[in-house]
């Protein structure tokens, strides 16, 4: 073997996480274990972007550290209007007003915050960073797209193996399979996409043309 | 119509390997399903249908609902008989801050959160009923005499992304390259013709955005 499995393994880590950095594709949640006076708190550590936060369901709004400043911070006490993101280092938010209640985090062994407990916790919604083993990238492509990241490594590697033509080969088909993969993430999951008014909508999700009198008595 | 063993078979004959054991089975076969896969959700070709339960829930893990979910294409309330609308969550968000929690009645609106979740609104807490799901497939696995479930003028498209993605094993990219160009023109034309099927058929209609596929 010229490659030892456990290279393959590290490539094939690294691969997933740089990906999945180059589109935002994972999503995960957590739930914020909220403590009444406290405006700071870590995320957790394979957090790449807040895609949402909610405070029992309700929508809270990033507002810019430049912004937060430009408040004249008074310490005031209620339920936080905005968040503002990684003000005391990469993963943390705080938030603004600061919070008058305790709120408990929701754990256990089935954590699913995409639910009935969206009502009762402060929740934040985020792109997750892969770890090859629970969290991977979507099923439909990660077989041939990783297959490219790690030929692309593993040749460019300083050793037996080492061939730069064939790695620059790899890198190629690696590019043109992100294109390929980005083509279909837009094409499928518009939910991720500003629109300006409903004209601009594209992907294969529009809604179904019904018949004039559909849902009268007698017709389907 | 060509089983997958058939479709082995024209490879080899491709790269002028039959009889010889440069290529193993296995190379060819998981070449072939690579293909498969490709086609699948490249083009959508696979269209089906399932029921699912209304639940206790806004977002309803696909995934796990439906194993070969690839992406949803519309939705229809068996209760209300009332089509789900789809939309946007950014689109969601403006119209009420706490639309997660918008309880009560059956589901109506729908968006697509990321490739497993998808959200439903309203939710009903006591739930009842349920909810079918139209939606495009990713590939099955090919077993030695199954076909592929792809128009039976494009399946030589599996013939040719086997044939190419066997050369670049071999590192014969030049050759590769040609068999890649050749798949890719044909797919993307397969592609544009999935969405297009029956539309001469369809009434025309005012703002027929609906079809742009």
């Amino acid at each position: 073997m010229i490659w030892s499995s456990s290279t393959i393994a590290r490539f094939t880590n690294t691969g997933e996480q740089e990906i999945a950095q180059m589109l935002n594709c994972l999503i995960a949640r957590y739930s914020v274990p909220v403590l009444a006076n406290t405006p700071t708190y870590a995320l957790p550590l394979d957090v790449l972007s807040i895609r949402r936060v909610t405070w029992l369901g309700r929508k809270k709004y990033p507002l810019p550290a430049r912004e937060y400043h430009n408040l004249n911070v008074v310490q005031v006490f209620s339920e936080p209007i905005f968040y503002v993101p990684n003000q005391q280092g990469r993963n943390t938010i705080r938030f603004h007003p600061i919070p008058s209640v305790s709120i408990a985090a929701y754990g256990g062994a089935n954590i699913n915050l995409f639910g009935p407990e969206i009502p009762n916790r402060v929740i934040v919604e985020y792109y997750q960073l892969p770890d090859s083993i629970t969290t991977q990238l979507p099923h439909y492509i990660r077989r041939r797209l990783i297959k490219y990241y790690v030929l692309k490594e593993c040749f460019a590697q300083e050793g037996n193996g080492q061939n730069l033509k064939v790695a620059a080969k790899m890198e190629e088909r690696f590019n043109f399979y992100m294109g390929i993969f980005r083509k279909i993430h837009s094409d499928h999951f518009i939910a991720e996409m500003n629109t300006l008014g409903q004209g601009n909508k594209v992907g294969i999700l529009a809604p179904p043309r019904l018949s004039y009198k559909f849902g009268e008595p007698g017709e389907f | 119509m060509p089983t997958r063993d058939q479709i082995a078979v024209s490879v080899l004959e491709n790269l002028a390997s039959s009889g010889i054991d440069y290529y193993t089975s296995s190379d060819v076969n998981e070449a072939i399903q690579d293909g498969y896969d490709e086609v699948a959700v490249l083009t959508g070709c696979i269209q089906k249908s399932a029921t699912i339960n209304v639940a206790n829930t806004t977002y309803y893990d696909m995934l796990s609902l439906i194993p070969d979910y690839f992406a949803v294409v519309a939705a229809y309330n068996n209760t209300t008989l009332r089509w789900i609308l789809f939309d946007n969550l950014k689109v969601f968000d403006t119209v009420r801050i706490d639309w997660e929690t918008w309880a009560g009645m059956q589901p109506m609106f729908g968006s697509v959160s990321n490739f497993r979740y998808i959200a439903l609104v309203p939710i009903l807490i006591a739930a009842t009923g349920t909810i079918t799901i139209y939606y495009r497939a990713t590939a099955p696995t090919l077993a030695f005499s199954d076909t592929p479930l792809i128009h039976i003028d494009e399946q030589v498209l599996l013939e040719w992304y086997a044939t190419a993605d066997l050369l670049d094993q071999a590192q014969e990219f030049i050759k590769a390259d040609k068999w890649w160009t050749k798949y890719f023109k044909d797919v993307l034309k397969y592609k544009e013709r999935i969405g297009k099927l029956a539309k001469s058929d369809y009434l025309p209609v005012l703002g027929a955005g609906a079809y742009n596929l």
